[in-house]
């Protein structure tokens, strides 16, 4: 191991990155770290001061955008070079020296991890702007943004990491800040549930990740990525260790990016400030598993039938999430099921070997997620100032029956809103159309002769589990353009449900809150110029999938491994192209003929029934969990384990010795009457006497 | 292993003067200390501020001994012998190695600091209390020093008298049933322990008590099965072994702070890797024990966990989550690889400090409403937003957050169990979940949520003497958990003298590094390549 990290250390210092900026690399979680520092002694101060809301607005954004910074000025230099095979690796110090284990505070600059840091603290930066407007008025202002700073400190550890437990340590350190910020309004019960909610599912992901890595010690003797994908060779390839350290790899993602069936704490996410779900729980963070797949690419490769399961998971989980948000009234449940939907979309690409495009789809979405969150969030914002205004506070702003024509009101976020939700139903030349089309297609190819079409889950041949990816694939776009149009068309289109007196108080959001909404459409708008199909070279648009040639020396070998040589002609890629703009056209249309059913505001609306009960209720499967899960658990805590087994133990203990507590019983009464503490104070010394008398009797 | 250095000049004195020191002061402390009256007027020196004189200075000679300590020579240090009972082979040898230098160490700080912490938990007989905590910490000192078994044992028994009565004297509710139990199961354990320390000095010849001495009797595995079993017992009961452990969260709920405090430094599980090991080494790798008390780990990390999710008293949370704890220190120590056995040695050590953080916590809590029960909290994050912080980060530190040093021991019990026994270490690392249930749950009913008691929303937050010992513990959490090597570097010279005790072959290894050099560029690409070779027709 010495001589492997020896190795490393002299190969770092002949990188071509070396000597340069890169070599800054350590800031990028230090500034945020340190403005979580600093906040957070702030907001130890009275409010009422005028330091502790100015520190904090200079403070928070300020670190973001100087990782921003830093961050690009790293990737010129990347970009200036020519290509980089290896990844720059920096070791500050040692972390866990122990048993062999020779675990270093190590970072790993690669094209995956630029591209990770640049998406994290660009789409970081605007929405702690946006923050700035929209927590102006709230008492736990600085607490606010020392959360905020240390989310993106733990995320840039994250996908700095340049081994397994440091990754780990981001890991669990997004997930302890998402936590904090679900639960950050803690004096509503609902918030704080909420929040344990989310940290304890995430938990059973990790417990999947420490599996991964006790395996992946046990087997190969290394915890380093570079090392550990090294040595993963031909003799593993389908080995049952190997796949079983990607199933429970995976179970970490499914975890952490909310997959089927661990997807259930994100929906109550939502209990956090907006700015929160759109940079945590849309833009970063629950795309964590995408990208542990893609760092652990070659894991994967080596695995088929586990990949194959990834991209059918995240299939599935598109579906199911999908059909839920048809029926949400909550604007941001509706965004919620719509990420998860989404983040299922990812897994289908990295599933299928295709980590370019699952990569793209992550920051094409975390674009137009993060404006759809924030556009939601001035939209709220609005809401609540206006039953403020007139002191109709129980009123839900949140809830689309009591929003309706606000285009009127917020033109602005109202244009953004609808470019965003043409992306995401996935209309060219929007962003969401190239990544989503690149996830399909690829699935699509994978079915004429690849690695996964060869492999069975369940004795299903993987040709048919991929024909079913792909059906589900397209079902899922046609269901996403059903519910973001239903969504777009219940809060900025037809007539206004908010209220006679409420509605002169409904305004656009403070520039602080536009300008970085704005800034997203225009990403929403050129971001597919990233990595434009190969189809694409004809039409003279731009130098085709500059992204998958990017991040090739990451995950291009493991992208050769599965995709095999399946390759569809281009009129066949142009009729896939077609079909799914047209099944998003079409899911468009049918919204707008649901539109035409009248919505009143939410306090006259009656309750919904069968299906859409069903639906709204999101399959009851919280209830059900509970009932199957939660009180069993809790019951045998409590009642088998404590009242019942614990006790038992205790009266066996206490009856065993009877004849002693008897004796010892006198003991006690005699405490009971005389001066206990001379008492005390005889026996202590007459111990000490003892001890000295064998001392002396020599 | 007789291979201890000679001390000389005032090294040599260092480790007797922390074993007397406390003694003698225990006697100052009595005779010249005064309760500090109400009204101010004190009429002699407040005991308290005595005792805390006494134990800093012993915490001095204890940051001394770490200073001398050289953590890269794998032998006794700062070694000194004494004749004491030559009748019997009894000798004053005392000593430290790795192992114990990090639990002495650890073990004089925490005390100061858990006085000053807990100051207004004690108010009353503060003289007897001062004395007897001193008493206490002589106690603690001696079985981390004491390398002679006789003088180990009477150390041993020396805990227990000052731990009788400052709960039965200080202590809340039913104390006096608790602590009588506290004192009738260890006492139990300790006899048959006695008895397996005369059966040894007998079969060594009775001439020595020395442990160097012991080691080297030759004994049948029968014989050392049967010994190792009283050890065992004994230390397991101490440690709050379950099924041994309903002493616990009853003596620790009633305890005063600072009894609850040291009743949770793992003592047992020291003497376990010191004493119990090393002398019987065949009974420790014997695969039926193994397993054994593999399973017996688990079921206590599960049962710990699951049993603190149902309490309603942080206390008693905090001690059940303190029995889960201990299943991974006797997983770590008995599957004897170099990995689980530092974790195990760490846990051992950082057990002490993030359970004394979260004890004083609550016992700031009960100093301030007179109780414990969480329920009787609740949306008081707003009010006492300092203690919310420190309550916050020792909960992340028992949840093995990583980062804090809760993450270090765990991981590396686990981490080096796994090869050895995979579905059971599997188990175990699932608690990870549990502990979460638990440790959120009490933060939840505490610091969040509405504040529904209005009394609730006039508790001060930490005071100024509060806040700097807890900054003390927030940074002992947060320093250990990112830069654990110094303490581990101490550690791994210990554990290594517990590994070299066993027979030849019986310790599991570190894996062997496949890819030992497969960080080399040019070949890693070559391996992958190699894999892109590989046809789908073939599978």
């Amino acid at each position: 191991m010495i001589t492997a990290l020896a190795f490393l250390q002299v190969a770092a210092t002949t990188h071509p990155l070396a000597g340069g900026i890169a070599e800054w690399v350590g800031l990028l979680p230090l500034l945020p770290l340190l403005g979580a520092i600093a906040n957070g002694l702030v907001s130890l101060r009275p409010s009422d001061e005028p330091s502790s809301k100015m520190l904090p607005t200079l403070i928070g954004p300020g670190v973001l955008l100087a990782a921003f910074g830093l961050s690009v000025a790293i990737f010129v230099q990347m970009l200036s070079l020519p290509r980089i095979a290896e990844p720059f690796i920096r070791n500050y110090a040692s972390w866990m020296p122990a048993g062999g284990l020779h675990i270093n505070w190590g970072v790993q600059l690669d094209q995956l991890s630029i591209l990770m840091c640049l998406i994290i603290t660009g789409v970081g930066t605007l929405i702690h702007v946006f923050s700035v407007g929209y927590m102006k008025k709230d008492p736990g202002y600085a607490r606010y943004f020392s959360y905020l700073n240390l989310f993106v400190a733990s995320m840039l550890v994250l996908v700095l990491g340049s081994s397994y437990p440091v990754l780990f340590v981001g890991w669990e350190g997004v997930g302890l800040c998402s936590y904090l910020l679900i639960g950050f309004w803690f004096s509503d019960k609902a918030n704080s549930d909420a929040g344990k909610k989310a940290f304890v599912v995430n938990r059973i992901g990790d417990f999947g990740f420490l599996i991964a890595m006790f395996l992946i010690w046990m087997t190969v003797g290394t915890l380093d990525f570079a090392s550990s994908n090294a040595a993963i060779s031909v003799q593993d390839f389908g080995s049952p260790t190997l796949v079983a350290i990607a199933l429970f790899l995976f179970l970490g993602c499914a975890g952490k990016s909310a997959q089927l069936p661990l997807y259930i704490w994100l929906p109550d996410a939502m209990a956090g400030p907006t700015p929160v779900s759109a940079l945590i729980h849309a833009a970063t963070m629950v795309t964590a598993g995408v990208y542990l797949i893609a760092r652990t690419s070659p894991v994967f490769a080596g695995a088929p039938q586990v990949s194959l399961l990834v991209a059918l998971i995240g299939a599935l989980t598109a579906f199911w999430a999908a059909t839920i948000a048809l029926r949400q009234w909550d604007i941001k449940k509706v965004l919620a099921y719509s990420t998860v939907s989404q983040l299922g979309y990812m897994f289908v690409g990295v599933g299928v070997g295709a980590y370019s495009a699952g990569v793209f789809h992550l920051v094409t979405h975390a674009f137009f997620k993060a404006l759809l969150f924030l556009g939601a969030g001035s939209v709220i914002h609005s809401l609540h100032h206006a039953y403020h205004h007139t002191h109709r506070d129980e009123q839900d702003a949140q809830d689309l029956r009591n929003m309706g024509g606000l285009r009127k009101f917020m033109p602005a976020t109202a244009t953004a809103m609808t470019l965003a939700t043409l992306a995401i139903v996935g209309i060219p030349p929007l962003a969401g159309f190239f990544s989503k089309d690149e996830i399909l297609s690829s699935v699509f190819a994978r079915t004429q002769g690849s690695m996964l079409s060869n492999v069975t889950i369940a004795g299903v041949s993987g040709n048919t589990v991929l024909f079913v990816i792909y059906g589900l694939g397209m079902l899922t776009a046609l269901l996403t353009g059903i519910y973001m149009t239903r969504m777009l068309l219940l809060a900025f289109y037809g007539t206004n449900r908010t209220g006679a007196s409420e509605r002169e108080a409904l305004h656009e959001a403070p520039a602080s809150m536009t300008i970085p909404v704005l800034v997203l459409a225009v990403l929403t708008v050129v971001a597919g110029w990233l990595n434009l199909p190969e189809i694409a070279s004809s039409w003279s648009i731009g130098r085709t999938e500059l992204l998958k040639d990017w991040l090739e020396p990451v995950t291009g070998i493991a992208s050769t491994v599965l995709s095999g040589t399946g390759h569809v002609s281009h009129e066949t890629e142009l009729a896939l192209i077609g079909a799914a703009v047209g099944v998003g056209l079409l899911g468009i249309v049918i919204a707008y003929f649901m539109s035409r059913s009248p919505v009143v505001e939410k306090d006259l609306s009656p309750a919904d029934t069968g299906l859409s009960a069903l639906l709204a209720n999101a399959y009851n499967v919280d209830r059900i969990l509970d009932t199957i899960v939660v009180k069993p658990v809790n019951a045998l805590s409590d009642g088998v384990l404590s009242r019942g087994v614990d006790r038992g133990i205790n009266r066996g203990i206490e009856r065993g010795s009877a004849g002693f507590v008897k004796m010892a019983g006198k003991v006690g009464a005699r405490l009971q009457n005389g001066d206990v503490g001379t008492y005390a104070w005889l026996v202590a010394a007459g111990a000490l006497a003892v001890l000295a008398s064998l001392t002396m009797s020599k | 292993m007789g291979d201890s250095i000679n001390t000389s000049g005032v090294a040599a004195w260092l480790l007797p003067a922390m074993l007397l020191w406390p003694l003698v002061a225990a006697l100052f402390v009595r005779l010249l200390g005064r309760d500090s009256s109400p009204d101010g007027e004190s009429s002699g020196i407040d005991a308290r501020v005595l005792t805390l004189i006494a134990l800093a200075i012993e915490a001095g000679m204890g940051i001394a001994v770490w200073m001398l300590f050289k953590p890269g020579q794998h032998n006794w240090q700062l070694a000194v012998n004494w004749p004491w009972i030559p009748d019997i082979g009894a000798n004053l040898t005392l000593a430290v190695d790795g192992l114990s230098v990090p639990m002495l160490v650890m073990t004089v700080l925490l005390m100061p600091l858990t006085l000053l912490g807990s100051w207004n938990n004690v108010k009353i007989k503060t003289p007897t209390y001062g004395a007897l905590v001193l008493a206490l910490t002589a106690g603690l000192v001696g079985v981390f020093v004491a390398t002679d078994l006789l003088l180990f044992y009477v150390a041993w028994e020396l805990m227990l008298v000052p731990t009788y009565f400052i709960v039965g004297i200080w202590g809340g509710i039913d104390r006096r049933q608790a602590v009588l139990k506290y004192v009738l199961m260890t006492m139990v354990g300790s006899l048959l322990m006695l008895v397996a320390i005369i059966a040894l000095w007998s079969m060594g010849g009775g001439t020595s008590f020395a442990l160097d001495h012991l080691r080297t009797v030759q004994l049948t595995e029968t014989a050392q099965l049967w010994m190792f079993g009283a050890f065992f017992l004994a230390f397991a009961v101490k440690s709050g072994l379950v099924p041994f452990h309903s002493w616990m969260p009853d003596a620790q709920q009633t305890a005063p702070t600072l009894g609850a405090v040291t009743l949770g430094i793992k003592v047992g599980m020291y003497a376990m890797l010191r004493f119990a090991i090393p002398l019987f080494p065949l009974a420790a790798v014997n695969s039926t024990v193994a397993r054994v008390i593999a399973v017996l780990s688990v079921v206590a990390i599960v049962y710990g966990a699951l049993v603190a999710m149902a309490q309603t008293d942080l206390k008693r949370l905090i001690s059940y989550s303190s029995i889960s704890h201990l299943g991974f220190i006797m997983l770590g120590c008995f599957v004897l690889s170099p990995a689980s056995l530092q974790g195990a040695t760490w846990i051992t050590v950082n057990h002490g400090v993030t359970t004394s953080a979260l004890f004083l916590l609550a016992g700031m809590l009960q100093d301030r409403k007179g109780s414990n029960v969480m329920s009787a909290f609740g949306g008081i994050a707003r009010v006492v937003p300092l203690f919310s912080i420190m309550l916050t980060l020792a909960m992340l530190s028992t949840i093995a957050l990583p980062g804090t040093n809760g993450f270090i021991g765990e991981f590396l019990v686990l981490i080096g169990s796994f090869s050895t026994w995979p579905v059971l270490t599997t188990i175990a690392a699932g608690s990870v979940v549990l502990a979460a249930i638990y440790g959120l749950r009490a933060l939840q009913q505490i610091l969040y949520g509405p504040l529904d008691l209005v009394a609730n929303g006039n508790l001060h937050d930490l005071s100024a003497r509060e806040l700097s010992v807890m900054t003390v513990f927030a940074v002992a959490i947060v320093g250990l958990g990112v830069s654990p090597a110094g303490v581990l570097q101490r550690i791994e010279s210990g554990t290594l003298r517990v590994q070299q005790s066993l027979p030849l072959g019986a310790v599991s290894t570190a894996p062997v590094v496949r890819v030992a050099n497969a960080a080399a560029s040019a070949e890693s690409t070559a391996v992958v390549r190699g894999l892109s070779t590989v046809s789908p027709a073939n599978h």
